[in-house]
């Protein structure tokens, strides 16, 4: 598939996804994966911010591990911070200065194999909610298309998220945040669980779990239940 | 250097000693207090269905009421919040409270409660029960207000679970907060599996484990996820 294609089957996926048996981590799945393939990077991560503005992650490409660290270390310094605290991208800093803004992260960075890192905040209205964090292992230069392309997979994050464009009450979309970050944390439980139960690496387990769920139309939420309640047996690949 | 809410919060709780039920107690009081609400209760709900199965705190009158409502009615948002995973936010009962609960929001209203707000104690899949804010007037709570009451909520799923020991070190307390990290729920699973043990006892393993080596709970979650770390299921010392 070309990048066109990519992208319209990302847009038939979210027009697909906008029914009862939505689920926003799924979406959040997809678009850091979609934006890992259509966009010149090799590491995507979407977080959401809590309201006590702490981020969290709530999807990332695997390996996992690396990027949970990074993500972690954003709460202080990081392209992460700053686009969250500037409500705006933070793209195509120089190396130079990259090193000088966020000398822990740029460590961290370079520990993981990536030399540069770009930030697009999911923003409603005013607000921004979260943010998608792109790593580079090159330092080339984000060309003006992939800027936009990269905003507007973010912009379709906040839709998926919020689940409808008019949501004008708060108190809706605190709830649907929350859920979004409770589920999380289950998946992750239950990631441990089938980790320890096949013997397979956290982020195989993920991949398992994730192509049962689609493959019987399950949300991922639900069957991640249903392997921590014993319901579901996953059979091991070969 | 600034303290934590989670461990303000739990440090006021357990100020004036007594036990976990003592420390829920003071936690509705404060809570009402603080985010000036009519009253606030906590309520632990079944595993199996999430029906509510006692009322562990509340305050005088609204809350207390309506706490015991929902457990002689078996519906009400505690039940759905925890059975939901998420917060049930009611700013105005009056338009959306009989849609939800028909017989418990009859009593709410009747007994002059105007907005709700419930907060499940959870981890993921591990669901105990939920904390309610009872108001008498519509509001909402802002941004901030949401932020303090989920804190709330943390620091209450800490008393129900953890039964805090009187005079125990509170910064230790803070530092078994479960908090953001993801390795410590991929940790809770894998030892739940690894021992056969229920999700809640794995994470109070982790926890057991950190307090008594005096390590954070994130340090012993990578530990246990890069398996350098195996659990017991009885834990020395």
């Amino acid at each position: 598939m070309n990048r066109e294609q990519q992208l319209v089957s990302v847009f038939v996926h979210l027009a697909d996804t906008l029914t009862t048996e939505f689920e926003a981590i799924d979406l959040m799945q997809t678009l850091a994966e979609t934006s890992r393939d259509v966009l010149p990077v090799e590491a995507t991560g979407i977080a959401l911010s809590d309201p006590r503005g702490r981020l969290r992650v709530l999807a990332t490409t695997h390996p996992a591990a690396e990027l949970l660290e990074l993500f972690e270390i954003q709460n202080s310094e990081g392209p992460c911070y700053d686009c969250f605290q500037s409500a705006t991208p933070i793209v195509n800093l120089s190396v130079e200065e990259s090193w000088q803004r966020w000398p822990q992260f740029m460590a961290c960075a370079a520990d993981a194999g990536y030399t540069s890192a770009h930030a697009f905040p999911l923003r409603l209205r005013d607000e921004v909610i979260g943010v998608m964090n792109l790593f580079c292992t090159s330092s080339v230069e984000l060309p003006e298309d992939d800027i936009g392309v990269a905003q507007g997979l973010c912009d379709i994050a906040t839709i998926g998220l919020l689940q409808e464009r008019a949501v004008r009450e708060k108190h809706l979309i605190a709830e649907q945040l929350q859920a979004a970050l409770n589920s999380r944390i289950q998946i992750e439980q239950a990631k441990g669980i089938l980790s320890e139960r096949l013997a397979v690496p956290l982020d195989e387990a993920f991949v398992m779990m994730r192509k049962h769920a689609r493959a019987n139309n399950l949300r991922l939420a639900d069957a991640a239940a249903g392997v921590i309640q014993g319901q579901l047996v996953l059979p091991v690949e070969n | 250097m600034s303290t934590s809410p989670y461990r303000r919060i739990l440090d006021s709780a357990m100020l004036g000693g007594g036990d976990a039920l003592n420390g829920a107690e003071r936690l509705c009081q404060q809570c009402a207090t603080e985010l000036a609400v009519a009253g606030v209760g906590l309520t632990i709900t079944s595993t199996v269905n999430h029906r509510p199965e006692s009322v562990v705190a509340a305050t005088e009158g609204m809350a207390e009421r309506l706490e015991s409502a929902q457990y002689n009615l078996g519906e009400g948002p505690c039940p759905t919040a925890t059975s939901l995973g998420r917060p049930v936010l009611h700013p105005h009962l009056a338009s959306t409270g009989l849609a939800a609960w028909p017989r418990f929001a009859r009593v709410a209203l009747d007994s002059g409660c105007a907005s709700l707000f419930t907060f499940p104690l959870q981890v993921g899949l591990i669901r105990v029960g939920a904390l309610t804010l009872y108001a008498d007037q519509p509001r909402s709570l802002d941004a901030d207000e949401l932020g303090e009451a989920l804190v709330y909520a943390e620091v209450a799923l800490a008393l129900v679970l953890g039964r805090e020991q009187p005079g125990a070190d509170h910064h230790e307390a803070a530092e078994l907060w479960i908090g953001d990290h993801l390795e410590v729920h991929q940790a809770t699973g894998m030892v739940a599996e690894r021992l056969g043990v229920a999700l809640v006892d794995a994470l109070l393993l982790l926890r057991a484990h950190a307090y008594s080596h005096q390590r954070s709970l994130v340090d012993v979650a990578r530990d246990v996820v890069a398996r350098r770390l195996y659990l017991m299921q009885k834990e020395d010392g």
